[in-house]
This record gives structure tokens, C-alpha cells and sequence, in this order.
């Protein structure tokens, strides 16, 4: 082995140090932000309001996208537009970060009718419970006139992960009520939260590593302690389930439907064959699903699949992915947003007009 | 247990730690020997019978040959040990895909047994070790190795072996005439070895397989041009797996005191497919122009018989890639461009140099035909299926219309791809001499490589692809 300068630590130290800071310059300029994400008391987190970020979509690559001031990728509310307000609630199908906000649905909807003010209230990794809840708070801020909200395929996951207690009703199979189980604001770790607050690096390497340095150490805990369930929290009386999903959809559905009206889009998973051809890849099982809740709870259904199927009949494109991905999976491009917003202005009719406060 | 993965950098480190702490010379062998099993075991216990029986027997023919009393017992102890050993190939590797392409015109399957046999990692490698310890001996390049442990460690020494570089017994077992040494230059050549492959595997062959798969898993969806996209970046992504690959196994050999012959020298920028071939894979080229080409006849039978054996060792390399006819017809068209190449430096390749607009066009038409001609082969070799070979090349030919994608990774790694290879053909490192052995350098470089690696290689590594051959 080579022979150890005495002061090689300290050169070591100074070079990293230098090397961390270049680094730190890098990311900054070309890669991602310092993490924007600060607490919120209901939803655990949330995008800082009015900031602007560099950030990483996996299927568009390194984007620039500012918030406005309730944390959404959308343009300020201006106090003197008093027309009538649309909240459209989703995840990140809604968000959109891949695209120019004049490319998504909102903005073409917004364009094909002006007398309209459509409002993005979407927010990655949100699932229908969280966006009703997110609602509740939102509601008085926004005074949404009608609120539409697109569930998509994802979201079936999304609400077993999120650990939702439903209260189920004395007598019968329905369910009653539910309640988020309680996150402590940036409770997986202040202090990387705190940093990479501050770190464009940090940011960076906590997106990148977290998730299978989570998933490894889950697997050795596992493997560690074999008596352990993963899955007994999920099996807790009053536990969501996946067999639930339609029920408290409707109840979802149901609350915001008989405070706003409500607009269900759902965006199914489309197979996408040669020659123009595409089916939904559980044969539509998700979308009638969502369909029968909207309907018992007495809202408009919108189901954008045969919208995305001709989109791509017509144009040989599939109307979701990006250039990162394979065409076909993932968030909807611009073709999808504009199949999107074309089904659904039919159901607007003839809503609109000035807003009544 | 791949280069890239967590629990080998764990076993190379332990392991590197062990020799450093262990003085002895004959215990340094021991250990790599049982690591070697051990690494090789990691895959499938089972195998380890293989490679020992392989190891026994060749041991054994070897000191035959070297100690029989005539050339004639010799040349029966060759055959007998290359018999041998292909006959492990054969059964290991061939036996179903030969059974399966004489019954199926019968509408017959082969025997369960023989679709069952799975086939072990590294084989072809080391039953061509094998093979070149029988006739290295026989041709005395090389003394029959004393000790079964030293023969073994260079049958199983774990860097190269199940993927290669194929290295002859007349380059390793001499290096182990001498004690085996760890030293400071060497560890810092083999780590920047290691980094280098290592970028070249996970940045380059990496990034680009998941569009490669997509795109030759639907080849009726995607458009022309797409497929273009994915016949240029599978060109990338084979060279970027086997050459880093290569690299690593060198790189980890040479930390470990032992050098490894080169495999890749930039085969892109190759002027023709002979030359391609004095830079792609380069230990299999040699290999079956000295065990296989020469031992045929080489060029000594007249033009035709040249000419033919080149074919013929063509399309058994092309064979030995694996068991399919997409590969034969692969080392076929190759076989087919190295005798169009011969004749063509033959007839009229004379009377154009002596036209003055050949002398500007000579190299980039020669550049273009061959690279051309390099991506075009690799889609038999990539798609596996003859069906899907033509459909692929069919909508390449008239571009046809279809999804679109330009997977944006794949376009930047191609970018990078090219100022590689044009930082290379501008000897940007020559230029810059000894300034690359400056120590700053050396620290610049490795930091350099650790940080791409560390913000944008992929999580999951994807296997070696000729760990399948």
C-alpha cells in the first residue's frame, strides 16, 4: 500500500470539502432545489407556498416549476377575478409538473372557457381521502363553486399506504366516517428534513436513496425478527381495506358532493398495441369501480378512458408518458390533458357565469 | 454475485483486507483459490462439481501430454481433452437447442430433461481455459502446471471467470511462478480500472437497457426510427457491458497482483469488420484464430479454403455466443463481411486508392459501411428470435410509423458515447502526456468517477449480459 502522508487526512478533508461544495453548486444549477417541502398539520407536508424549484419527475426529467401561494402548481388567485371558481383535486396526474401549466387540462379548459377560473388543488402522492380532507381546510380559502377530482389507477395503493381508520356503520356493511392516522409534520426525519431544506445535494441523495435504504432495512427487520407481521397494522380493527375502496369512495364522493357539486374523472390503465389499438389493462374494472361510487353518492362520472383510447386511435401516440419513460405508462402528456379536458368541458355545460361569493 | 452489486464490493473488500494481513505465499493462493469457489458457488453450489471435474480432468490430460512419449500420444491427449471439454459445453449448453432444432420440424419437443438443464454460469469460459492449457501445452508455450491448486486458481480465478477476458495458460500460469504481491501501484492502477468499468456498465450499458428491452420486447408498436434509436443503443449498451465488464475483471485482477490481457480497444471507430475484430473482444478473436482458425488450415490452402475458414470460425464464434440460430446467423454475417473485406482489399480496394477523391472519402465511407454493418448484425444478436430479426429490420428499412419515443437518457448517453469516442480519436489523453499520472489527476479522476456513479447509476444493476453466454 502506498505510504500515508502525514497530513493526508487533513488534505483529504479539505478536498472533499471543496468537492461537496462544487457539488452543491452543481446540483443547484442543474439537477434539483433544496427540498421545499415544510410541515402542515393535516397532510404531515406540503410545497412551500410561493417558492420556485429545480425538481426531479421521473418521467420528464429535471423541471423548474414555482407554487403558488397555497403550495399548488398553478398561478396566484387574483382578489379581483370573481368568476367562478373550479377546484380540480387530484395527485400528480392533476399536478402536472411535466408540463407548461397552458398544456394541462386546467389551462385548456381554462382557455375554452374564460368564464371559468379552473384551480389546481392537486398534490403528488394524494389519493381521494387526503384530498378530502386537504378540501376541508382548503375550502374557505378557495370557495370553490364546484369541485372535480380525477382518481386514477394509483390511487387504490396509495390509500392502503396512507393508513386510514374507517368507522364502519352499527348494522350494515357501510362505512360511516374516517379519519387519517396522525403524522407528525416531517415525522420520518427532522433533521434530514431540516438539511436538505438547506441541501441541494442533500435533496438530492435522500430522493434517491431513501426509498430502497427503507425497503432494505424494512426487508433486514424482517429478517431479523421473523415473528413480526408486516401487515398486522394494516389488519387493526377499524383497518382500511383494499375490499372498502368502492364504499368509502362513495362516502368521499358524497361529503363533497353535497357541499359543491362534484365532477369524478377517472383515468384508467390503458394497454396501448400496435396499429391504434389500446383496452384498459384490468378490463375496466377500475373505472366501473369508481363509476358505481360517484353515482351512489350522486355525482357527475366521467370516465376518460374511451377519450384516451381515441386519442390514441387517432394519433398513434399513446396520450400518457414522456421521453424519460416508456410512451404509455405513467402521467398524462399533453395529448392525454387535451383528451382530458375535451371529454370533460361536455360535462360544464352550461355552468359558469359570475361567481356568487 | 455481479461486480456491481453491494455483497461483492463486501467480498472483494474482505478478501483484499485477508491477502493484505496474510504473508504467506501459499496461503495468499489458497485463499484466492477458495474465494474463487467460493464466489462461484455463490451462484449455484452444483456448478462447483462442473468446474472441479473440468479443473480435474484437464489437470490430468495436461501432465499426460507434456509427459507422453510421442507427438502422436500428444496429439491423441489433445483431442482427448478437447473432446472432453466440448462435450461439457455441448451438453451443458447445446444439448436442447440441437434436440429442439432436429425435432421440431417433426413437430416434436425435446425431452424434458434436456429443456430442463440449466446452464452454468461462465462455462464457456472456462472449457476455452481449458482448451487452451491442452494445446499451450502441447505446443510448449508452457510448462504443465505442477500443482492441481495453481491450475485450479487459473480455471476459477473469480475476475475472469464467467465472462471472460479469455486468458491462455501461457499468460497466467506463468504469474504464478512468482509470489503473488499486493502493491500501491498496482491498487491504485486496478481501482481506476474498476471505476472506469464500472461508469462504462452502470452509466452507459445501464442507462440505455430499459429502452433496449422495451423497444425489442414490442417490435411491432414502436416506429422506425425508434428502432433505430434502440439498434444504436443496444451497439452502446453491449459494448458499455462487456468492455466494463472486462475493465473491472481486469482492474480487480491487477489490484490482486495479476494482469489480464486487454478485450476492447474502442471497436467503434474501426475501419472494417476485420479491424472491428482486432478491437471487439479481442482474447475471443485471438483464441479462435489460434485454437480454431489456424488449427483448420488459416491461409496456407489457397484463397478459397482462407476464405472459408474464416467463415467457418466465424460462425462457430458466432455458436458459441449461445444456443440459438439468431446467433450462428450472426457470426455468420460477420464470417460473411470478413471474406466480402479480404476480397475486397483484394480487387478493387488497389485501383481506388490510386483515385485521388478515395484518399478523402476512404475514411468515413469505411467508417460509415462498418458501423453501419455492426449495428445491423447486433439485431439478430439482440432479438434472439429470427421472426423478430426480420419484423425489426423491416420497419427499420421503411421507417415505419409507429409509437415514438426518444427516451431522452438514452439520447444523452449516446451524446456522451460519441465525444468519447471523438475525445479519443483526437488523442485527448496522449496530448495531455504525463500530466495524467500526476497524483491530483489520479484523486480528480476517481472522485470524478465515485460521484457519477453515486448521483446517476442506476439502482438496481442489470446482470451481465454474457454471463448468458
Amino acid at each position: 500500500m502506498p505510504a500515508i502522508p502525514r497530513n493526508f487526512v487533513a488534505r483529504l478533508a479539505l478536498f472533499g470539502i471543496a468537492w461537496c461544495i462544487g457539488l452543491e453548486l452543481l446540483t443547484r444549477l442543474f439537477l434539483v432545489s433544496p427540498s421545499n417541502v415544510v410541515p402542515d398539520p393535516t397532510l404531515g407536508s406540503k410545497y412551500a407556498p410561493n417558492s420556485t424549484v429545480l425538481i426531479e419527475t421521473p418521467d420528464a426529467g429535471f423541471l423548474r416549476v414555482s407554487f403558488n401561494e397555497f403550495g399548488f402548481n398553478d398561478g396566484p388567485l387574483a382578489p379581483g377575478d370573481h368568476r367562478r371558481r373550479i377546484l380540480v383535486l387530484g395527485d400528480s396526474y392533476v399536478e402536472a409538473f411535466q408540463l407548461p401549466r397552458t398544456q394541462n387540462f386546467l389551462g385548456i379548459m381554462g382557455r375554452d372557457r374564460p368564464d371559468l377560473r379552473f384551480v389546481n388543488g392537486a398534490r403528488s402522492g394524494l389519493d381521494p381521502v387526503t384530498e378530502s380532507l386537504m378540501l376541508e381546510k382548503l375550502a374557505p380559502l378557495i370557495r370553490p363553486a364546484r369541485v372535480i377530482i380525477l382518481v386514477n389507477s394509483g390511487d387504490p395503493a396509495d390509500m392502503l399506504a396512507d393508513g386510514i381508520t374507517v368507522r364502519r356503520c352499527t348494522g350494515t356493511q357501510g362505512i360511516c366516517d374516517y379519519t387519517l392516522r396522525p403524522i407528525p409534520p416531517l415525522h420520518r426525519s427532522r433533521l434530514a428534513g431540516l438539511l436538505s431544506g438547506r441541501s441541494a445535494l442533500l435533496t438530492y441523495l435522500l430522493r434517491r436513496f431513501q426509498q430502497p435504504i427503507d425497503t432494505q432495512w424494512a426487508h433486514l427487520r424482517g429478517r431479523l425478527s421473523p415473528n413480526a407481521r408486516p401487515g398486522a397494522a394494516t389488519r387493526a380493527p377499524g383497518a382500511y381495506a383494499a375490499k372498502d375502496f368502492e364504499p368509502l369512495l362513495a362516502l368521499v364522493f358524497r361529503r363533497i358532493a353535497q357541499r359543491y357539486g362534484l365532477i369524478v374523472v377517472a383515468v384508467p390503465d390503458l394497454q396501448f398495441e400496435s396499429a391504434g389499438r389500446s383496452a384498459a389493462a384490468d378490463g375496466g374494472a377500475f373505472e366501473k369501480r369508481v363509476g358505481a361510487a360517484a353515482l351512489k353518492a350522486g355525482a357527475v362520472f366521467f370516465d376518460a378512458g374511451p377519450a384516451l383510447m381515441s386519442a390514441y386511435a387517432r394519433s398513434g401516440q399513446p396520450p400518457n408518458g414522456f421521453a424519460f419513460r416508456r410512451p404509455g405508462t405513467g402521467h398524462l402528456n399533453a395529448e392525454g390533458h387535451a383528451a382530458v379536458a375535451h371529454g370533460l368541458e361536455r360535462y360544464l355545460g352550461a355552468f359558469g357565469g359570475a361567481a356568487a361569493g | 454475485m455481479i461486480f456491481t452489486s453491494l455483497p461483492f464490493v463486501l467480498f472483494f473488500s474482505l478478501l483484499y483486507l485477508l491477502l493484505l494481513a496474510t504473508r504467506n505465499d501459499i496461503a495468499r493462493r489458497w485463499i484466492l483459490l477458495l474465494s474463487s469457489f467460493f464466489f462461484y458457488g455463490y451462484w449455484n453450489a452444483w456448478y462447483l462439481l462442473l468446474i472441479w471435474a473440468v479443473t480435474g480432468w484437464s489437470w490430468i490430460i495436461g501432465r499426460y501430454i507434456a509427459n507422453a512419449a510421442s507427438p502422436q500420444r500428444k496429439k491423441w491427449g489433445v483431442a482427448a481433452g478437447v473432446a472432453l471439454s466440448l462435450v461439457a459445453l455441448a451438453v451443458f449448453k447445446y444439448a436442447g437447442f440441437f434436440a429442439g432444432s432436429i425435432l421440431s420440424p417433426f413437430g416434436a419437443r425435446p425431452p424434458s430433461f434436456l429443456r430442463d438443464i440449466v446452464l452454468p454460469v461462465g462455462i464457456s469460459f472456462y472449457t476455452f481455459h481449458s482448451i487452451s492449457y491442452y494445446v499451450d501445452v502441447y505446443r510448449r508455450q508452457v510448462a504443465p502446471a505442477r500443482s492441481l491448486r495453481d491450475y485450479a486458481l487459473y480455471i476459477a480465478f473469480f475476475p475472469q471467470l464467467v465472462a471472460g477476458p479469455i486468458v491462455r495458460a501461457a499468460q497466467f500460469l506463468p504469474q504464478l511462478a512468482r509470489p503473488i504481491l499486493l502493491t500501491g501501484p498496482n491498487f491504485a492502477a486496478g481501482i481506476r480500472l474498476v471505476l472506469a468499468g464500472a461508469v462504462q456498465k452502470l452509466l452507459l450499458a445501464d442507462q440505455v437497457s430499459p429502452f433496449v428491452d422495451q423497444v425489442y420486447a414490442h417490435p411491432a408498436l414502436y416506429s422506425g426510427a425508434t428502432e433505430w434509436l434502440a439498434a444504436l443503443a443496444y451497439a452502446m449498451q453491449i459494448f458499455g457491458d462487456f468492455s466494463g465488464y472486462s475493465l473491472m475483471a481486469i482492474g480487480l485482477a491487477r489490484i490482486l497482483g495479476f494482469a489480464l490481457p486487454e478485450n476492447f480497444r474502442m471497436p467503434y471507430i474501426s475501419m472494417s469488420v476485420v479491424e472491428f475484430w482486432r478491437r471487439w473482444h479481442i482474447t475471443l478473436s485471438f483464441f479462435l484464430r489460434d485454437y480454431l482458425y489456424i488449427p483448420l488450415g488459416g491461409n496456407r490452402r489457397g484463397l478459397v479454403r482462407t476464405q472459408l475458414n474464416v467463415f467457418v470460425t466465424m460462425l462457430l464464434g458466432g455458436l458459441w455466443h449461445g444456443a440459438s440460430w439468431n446467433f450462428v446467423l450472426w457470426g455468420g454475417l460477420h464470417g460473411g463481411a470478413i471474406v466480402w473485406n479480404h476480397l475486397w482489399e483484394r480487387w478493387p480496394a488497389p485501383w481506388l486508392e490510386r483515385q485521388a477523391l478515395w484518399s478523402f472519402l476512404r475514411r468515413p465511407v469505411c467508417w460509415a459501411l462498418t458501423f453501419l454493418f455492426v449495428i445491423l448484425a447486433w439485431v439478430p444478436f439482440r432479438a434472439v428470435h429470427f421472426d423478430t430479426t426480420m419484423l425489426l429490420l423491416e420497419r427499420m428499412w421503411t421507417l415505419s410509423d409507429g409509437v415514438r419515443w426518444f427516451h431522452t437518457p438514452t439520447v444523452w448517453t449516446l451524446a456522451g458515447f460519441a465525444l468519447w469516442h471523438i475525445a479519443y480519436l483526437c488523442s485527448f489523453r496522449s496530448r495531455l502526456g504525463n500530466v495524467l499520472e500526476e497524483r491530483w489527476i489520479y484523486a480528480l479522476e476517481a472522485a470524478s468517477l465515485v460521484t457519477l456513479l453515486v448521483m446517476f447509476a442506476p439502482l438496481q444493476s442489470s446482470p451481465f449480459i454474457y454471463f448468458q453466454f
